[in-house]
């Protein structure tokens, strides 16, 4: 079968639905009720009155309007229905602060408002913000306009890194950007690849950047701000590459090209932000198409009538090759179970299936499998590396297990080739979880109201998942701490005074914890209350 | 929490085949600089041939700014530099807005040193704060210019130009401008949103009516900084309201609101309003001011003004009319009818706030019988003839027997529709004809003069008493289809493109220095008019 020559379509829009990632759904909030917050916002230097600052207050996705403080830095909510709230406070010049979180991704402390309850003196000290400023010029030192400059925190999860965004500015004429509101704290800084225009019809792109200068993160210099410090020069040379091209190719599952056009969208999976990370394209006729590509850890998503292909590739920069094997994908099918129950609850329950090691709050290719009244699911279309979740249930109720004849799918990415057809899988719902609370003393038994609490599992392969196992809570502005939404099982507790944000979620990180951490078993059913001892920080 | 982004991303295309171009022997060489002296390497040269049609050829300065085109046919050439970031500007032209120089090629000539100095944009920069001296951060600051356009002043965006955002010291930059007269606009808290409420849409130095605003004056690559803007709050106010046919149900419309011309003297921006089923509209956040609100669904549209001082207005009231019909016929005095129908007959809106916000009104539909009808016309209008055949002007408008050319007559409602108009053209046509000459009595080639009525009363938007022509070559000018009267003859140095001239305010100057003629029913005048010296 002859191969025709590819077209390349210009795609002008393409939707993406982003979910941010939460917990399955509960019952919807009332939406006015009696309680209140009031507190004040003041320089966390001087201690003087912040007035004109933005106030906002949300509980567990509800959002309330936000208000204003006063001359004197005065503020308050009113008409609060009773939930536990964390506010965040805004006002140029300042970095933008959630009540008891020092830094940019440290837990905040939430307001327990119960019924009718008014809370008063939640004070807001907002530290100055840092800023990083410099210039992006190109290879002859020309200004480079519209440059998105992004900084931000890294963060490592299960051994993969990411730069979490803190704050960014686009570069104007003079190539100029100026980076503000940042907390005190070291920052990556880096600019996407952008597009070059070297000549008549001739056009490159340059590497994404991390200052100093390296292409990838492990050359990053972090640039340390301190608060109201403004660091300059943090300047960038932008420097044409030559473009590997990558060779790519669709065939069905009978290595045969597909026929009809297909539609590509290409991700980066260290990614920065949706924009600057994605590009996409159709092939007619399968191809081969050759296609400019900026050198970094991408994933390909193909979709065409014969079905779709979701394939990692990290491109270097060297010239590549890439075949996309369509498949109707895979077929995952089976019943749920609720733990413990004798009737269904009412209430919708959804699976769903995301790409597996992408940022929790992306959703491309997303396959749900919605309950049915029988209580079985189906998902089918699964290709790729995936990753299973819950994502809608009766409040209260959270995934225990899913398994399929003994084998977990929730401890890692499960890999879809296409015409699997996996029955009797079962999804074990429980609503069974016992919260765990108390409060934390120190070595002379007064209580510390301020602290960050970990809680992991005792079993180490569990820490391979992360977002189901491991939690960093702070207390309520009482002191008090709620642990409400892990699994029963047997856990390793500690209260400390700080936690390493871009660390707490690795298992070299929770390793030096465990000798001083608490043995705490969570059951099914009664409550718990317990004191623990703050920990001094290793 | 679902968001919904749309992302939008452009892929290098596939090069085509190129067309072929014509081979030939002549080269062009040259340097594209900055003003102040550098190499502008990277910078985008464009040749076009004048004289035979075809795809521009491009070419790219290299590090020293140097391009060349090579195997060119003999012929007229245009030359255009441009870079991102520097005005574009032609081989050969000294300022933006006037013409380069062609160049002429013979065969196998090399003609050198053909470099164009591109000046950087221009830009403006300053700060914006509150009441309290306090920087206020991102506050969308636009830079805009005021334009005539229809006859009525109003601020439009500049091409190219996009706003900026204050940065935490209350600080921003506007770049990208060409040489002109802008008017800065600081904007936070829009109607209708709760972002920091209670400032309204400011314009420098410090003032809510954009006709008020200070420009800027920007020269060639200048930089204008301090440019600094004082916002202060104003209690706004809730505007509430329903919508009602004519026959008084209410329903669903489409409710716009803007600053009524009549108290600012321009068109400003219209805001929608959250519209509910059952008719009621709400717009918030409204600042002091004197606005216009229009509803229209399909065909019925109305308008009410209200004027708002800090208190909340309630219960307000926008019935819609459903448009009078206009049903007449066209006769021709003195002369037999044309063989075709080139003709345009509006009814053009009198009141600028009592005007469709959107669009404009439709023309007549004219029957082979020269009879025709306009439906769904609705505010002031006068009659007008906007195309006649050649050879043709309007003499006189007759409604119901009366004269009625130039009168404004009331639309919107059924009762208000006018079944028996007769359009009156006539081959009696006046003609001022005459030279423009410059200062020192040679023909001017570029400018234009303008004839308009003596009676102000004559000068508004469409108005038949105004009329302007740009002289050809050697400075000849003809004026035609003004009516019989009094006018005033004057040269202005240059026309824009679009009708700012007819501006009340600009020809009460002109008149100052106008020339004084009288035109008869189909006079033939001939007049002299010339520059006076700058």
């Amino acid at each position: 079968m002859s191969v025709r020559a590819a077209t390349i379509v210009l795609v002008s829009a393409f939707v993406l639905v982003v979910h941010a990632q939460q917990p399955p759904r509960d019952a919807p909030h009332p939406t006015t009720g009696s309680g209140s917050i009031r507190g004040r916002v003041v320089a966390a230097d001087t201690g003087d009155a912040l007035r004109k600052a933005r106030i906002m207050a949300s509980a567990e996705g509800a959002r309330v309007d936000p208000v204003f403080s006063d001359a004197d830095g005065r503020f308050q909510f009113v008409n609060l229905p009773a939930g536990r709230y964390v506010l965040s406070a805004a006002k140029a010049g300042f970095a933008t602060t959630k009540y008891g979180a020092r830094r940019t991704l440290e837990q905040p402390i939430a307001i327990d408002v119960a019924d009718r309850a008014a809370v008063d003196g939640v004070d807001i000290r907002m530290p100055r913000g840092g800023v990083i400023t410099g210039r992006v010029v190109d290879d002859l030192g020309d200004p480079m306009m519209l440059v998105n400059v992004t900084a931000g925190r890294l963060v490592r999860t299960g051994g993969r890194a990411r730069v979490v965004t803190a704050g960014s500015s686009m570069t104007d004429d003079l190539g100029e950007y100026r980076i503000s509101g940042l907390t005190a704290g070291s920052y990556i800084v880096s600019t996407p690849g952008m597009a070059m225009v070297l000549g008549a019809g001739v056009s490159s792109a340059s590497a994404p950047v991390f200052y100093p200068g390296g292409a990838s993160l492990t050359q990053a210099q972090p640039v340390a701000v301190h608060a109201g410090d403004e660091v300059p020069s943090i300047d960038f040379t932008l420097t044409p590459q030559r473009m590997p091209r990558l060779s790519v190719t669709v065939t069905d599952a009978n290595a045969a090209p597909v026929s009809g056009l297909v539609f590509i969208t290409q991700l980066a999976r260290t990614s920065f932000g949706p924009i600057d990370t994605m590009q996409s394209f159709g092939i007619e006729g399968g191809g081969p198409t050759t296609i400019p590509q900026r050198p970094g850890d991408w994933i390909f998503i193909a979709q065409g009538t014969q079905g779709s292909a979701i394939v990692p590739l990290v491109v270097g920069s060297d010239d590549a090759s890439l075949n996309l094997v369509l498949s109707k994908g895979g077929r995952l099918s089976g019943d749920v179970v609720f733990e413990g129950a004798n009737a269904a609850p009412a209430g919708q329950v959804v699976l769903e299936s995301v790409i597996a090691d992408l940022p929790a709050d992306f959703r491309a290719a997303a396959v749900v499998g919605d309950m049915k009244r029988d209580r079985t699911f189906e998902m089918t279309t699964l290709a790729g590396p995936r990753e299973f979740r819950l994502r809608t249930a009766p409040p209260g109720w959270v995934l225990k297990s899913l398994t399929v004849q003994g084998r977990s799918l929730l401890d890692g990415p499960v890999e879809f080739k296409g015409g699997e057809n996996l029955t009797g899988v079962q999804a074990v719902l429980t609503n069974r979880r016992s919260p765990l609370s108390g409060t934390v003393i120190d070595r002379d038994k007064a209580p510390v109201r301020v602290y960050s609490l970990l809680v992991f599992p005792e079993d180490r392969t569990l820490l391979r998942n992360p977002s189901r196992w491991i939690r960093w809570v702070r207390p309520d502005q009482n002191g008090r701490f709620l642990v409400d939404d892990l699994l029963p099982g047997d856990y390793l507790a500690i209260a400390l005074d700080d936690v390493d944000e871009a660390e707490w979620l690795n298992a070299d990180y929770l390793e030096r914890m465990r000798l001083r951490a608490t043995r705490v078993t969570l059951g099914t059913g009664e409550p718990q209350t317990i004191t623990l001892e703050i920990a001094s920080t290793p | 929490m679902t968001s919904l982004v749309v992302v939008l991303f452009v892929l290098a295309a596939l090069p085509q085949a190129p067309l072929p171009l014509p081979i030939g022997t002549a080269t062009i060489r040259g340097h594209v600089v900055r003003t102040d002296g550098p190499p502008l390497a990277r910078a985008e040269v464009r040749l076009l041939s004048t004289d035979k049609p075809g795809p521009p050829r491009v070419a790219m300065t290299d590090e020293s700014g140097g391009y060349e085109f090579a195997t060119l046919p003999a012929g007229r050439y245009t030359v255009t530099a441009s870079k991102t970031g520097y005005v574009a500007l032609e081989f050969g032209q000294d300022r933006a807005f006037e013409a380069g120089q062609p160049i002429v090629l013979k065969a196998r000539e090399t003609r050198e040193r053909v470099d164009i100095a591109l000046p950087r944009h221009g830009a403006i920069m300053g700060r914006v704060v509150d009441e309290n001296g306090e920087p206020l951060e991102g506050v969308s600051v636009s830079v805009k210019e005021m334009r005539s356009l229809g006859g009525r002043r109003q601020l439009v965006s500049v091409p190219g130009v996009l706003p900026r955002q204050t940065n935490e010291l209350g600080r921003y930059r506007v770049y990208g401008l060409q040489p002109g007269d802008y008017v800065v606009s600081a904007e936070v808290g829009r109607v209708g949103s709760d972002d920091l409420p209670g400032y309204p849409v400011t314009y420098f130095p410090g003032t809510i009516n954009p006709v008020e605003a200070h420009r800027i004056h920007i020269g060639l690559s200048e930089e204008v900084s301090s440019v600094e803007l004082a916002l202060t709050p104003v209690r706004t106010a809730r505007i509430t309201g329903r919508t009602f046919t004519s026959s008084g149900e209410p329903f669903q419309a489409g409710v716009q609101m803007r600053p009524s011309w009549r108290s600012t003297g321009a068109i400003a921006e219209a805001v929608g309003a959250r519209a509910q089923p059952d008719g009621g509209f709400e717009f918030s956040n409204v600042p002091p001011g004197d606005y216009v609100i229009q509803a229209f669904k399909g065909a019925e549209i109305g308008w009410q003004f209200v004027t708002v001082n800090g208190a909340d207005v309630t219960d307000l009231a926008v019935t819609t009319l459903p448009g009078s019909t206009i049903v007449g016929r066209v006769t021709f005095e003195g002369a037999e009818t044309p063989a075709k129908r080139d003709l345009d007959i509006v009814p053009a809106p009198a009141d600028p706030d009592q005007t469709a916000f959107f669009g404009t009104p439709s023309s007549a539909e004219i029957h082979d019988d020269w009879t025709f009808e306009i439906t769904d016309v609705s505010g002031p209008s006068r009659l007008r003839v906007t195309r006649a055949p050649s050879g043709f002007a309007l003499k006189r408008v007759i409604v119901n027997g009366l004269d009625a050319t130039d009168a404004v007559m009331p639309f919107g409602a059924e009762s208000q529709s006018v079944v028996d108009v007769e359009i009156v053209l006539t081959r009696e046509v006046t003609r001022i004809t005459g030279t423009l000459s410059d200062a020192r009595g040679a023909p001017a080639a570029s400018g234009a003069v303008i004839a308009f009525a003596e009676d102000r009363e004559r000068w508004y938007q469409g108005s038949r008493f105004l009329a302007a022509s740009r002289p050809s070559q050697n400075g000849s000018f003809v004026i035609a289809g003004l009516p019989p009267g009094a006018y005033l003859v004057a040269p202005v140095d240059r026309l824009p493109d679009s009708d700012g001239w007819q501006d009340p305010g600009f020809l009460g100057v002109l008149a100052a220095k106008a020339m004084r003629v009288t035109l008869s029913d189909g006079q033939q005048l001939a007049v002299n008019v010339s520059v006076i010296g700058r």
